[in-house]
C-alpha cells in the first residue's frame, strides 16, 4: 500500500500539472526524508552532523522549486505537494521494510504486486472496464511498458543488486534517477530546461551527498 | 558481495528503468485517469513478476503466515 499504491496515484495526480522532469527531480527528496525517519524509528541510525549539514542543503533545493516563479506556468504547486508526498511515502516503506522478515526477493515482490492489485481493483472497480479500442498507441504502449519495467522487472534488479553488491552501492540510484528523469523529459517530450531547477537538483543531490559522509 | 562491471551495468539498467517511469507516467495520462494508471501498471506488474518467479522455478507459499501478510500489505 504505502509502497506502491499511495506513492503510484500521488505521482499519476501530480503529474497531471507538473512535467514528467519535475515529478522526477522532486523523487530526489525521498533519501532526505528517510534521514529523518531513520533517525526517529532505527535505533542504530542516528543523524550525525554531515547527516543535518547534508539535509539542510538538500531541503533548501527542495524549498528553491516550491518557489512560484521558477516554475514557469508548466507546474502547479498542488502538483509538486503530491509528488513530494509521494517521496514521503516511499520514504516511510524503505524504514518499514528494513524491519519486516526478509524472503525471497523475487516471491515477494510479486505477492506485494499482487496484493496491490486486487486492493486497486477493490478500491476502484470500474478502472478495468474500458474500450481498449479506443487507446492511443503511445498511451497503450506506456502504460504496459510501465507495468512491466519500472513496476515488474525494477523490483527483480532492485534486490539483485542488493544481494550481489549491497545497499550502499545500490543507494546511488537515489542520485542517479531525479538525472535521468529530468533529462529523459527534455529530450524526449521536449520539456524545459530551467537554470533554477539544475541548481535544485545539484543542491538536492550534494545534499544527499554530503549526508552519506562518514563523520 | 562484490562490485564489479556488471554490478554497474546493472545499475545503470535499473536506474534508465526507473528514470523512465515519469515519461512513460506522462504519456499515458494522455487517455487514462491516474486510477487508472495505478491500476494497470500494478495488473501488469504482477503478471510479469509472476512469469519471471515461475521461470526461475520459485514456489510461493500455499499458507497464509502473519509474516506473509505483513510484508504483501507493505
Amino acid at each position: 500500500m504505502i509502497g506502491n499504491i499511495l506513492p503510484y496515484l500521488l505521482i499519476a495526480t501530480g503529474q497531471l500539472t507538473i512535467t514528467s522532469g519535475m515529478a522526477g527531480l522532486l523523487m530526489a527528496f525521498m533519501p532526505l526524508v528517510t534521514l529523518v525517519l531513520a533517525h526517529i524509528f532505527l535505533p542504530n541510525d542516528k543523524l550525525t552532523r554531515f547527516k543535518i549539514l547534508g539535509f539542510i542543503i538538500g531541503i533548501s533545493g527542495v524549498l528553491f522549486i516550491l518557489g512560484p516563479s521558477i516554475n514557469n506556468g508548466n507546474n502547479t504547486l498542488f502538483g509538486i505537494l503530491l509528488v513530494l508526498g509521494a517521496a514521503c511515502a516511499y520514504a516511510i516503506n524503505t524504514i518499514i521494510a528494513s524491519r519486516l522478515p526478509s524472503y525471497d526477493p523475487l516471491v515477494s515482490s510479486a505477492s506485494v504486486l499482487l496484493v496491490a492489485s486486487l486492493l486497486s481493483f477493490f478500491i476502484w472497480p470500474n478502472i478495468f472496464f474500458i474500450n481498449f479500442s479506443n487507446i492511443p498507441f503511445i498511451s497503450g504502449v506506456s502504460i504496459l511498458l510501465l507495468g512491466a519495467l519500472p513496476t515488474g522487472i525494477a523490483a527483480f534488479l532492485y534486490f539483485i543488486i542488493i544481494n550481489t553488491a549491497g545497499a550502499t552501492f545500490l543507494s546511488n540510484i537515489n542520485y542517479l534517477i531525479p538525472v535521468v528523469a529530468f533529462f529523459l523529459g527534455a529530450l524526449l517530450l521536449g520539456e524545459d530546461i530551467l537554470w533554477q531547477n539544475i541548481l535544485a537538483l545539484l543542491l538536492i543531490i550534494s545534499g544527499i551527498f554530503i549526508s552519506r559522509k562518514k563523520s | 558481495m562484490s562490485i564489479n562491471k556488471r554490478s554497474y551495468q546493472l545499475l545503470g539498467l535499473l536506474v534508465i528503468v526507473w528514470g523512465s517511469s515519469f515519461l512513460l507516467i506522462d504519456r499515458a495520462l494522455l487517455f487514462f485517469t491516474p486510477e487508472q494508471v495505478v491500476g494497470y501498471r500494478l495488473v501488469i506488474g504482477a503478471i510479469t513478476m509472476f512469469a519471471i518467479a515461475l521461470y526461475y522455478g520459485k514456489s510461493f507459499p500455499r499458507t497464509i503466515t502473519p509474516g506473509c501478510t505483513l510484508l504483501s500489505m507493505q
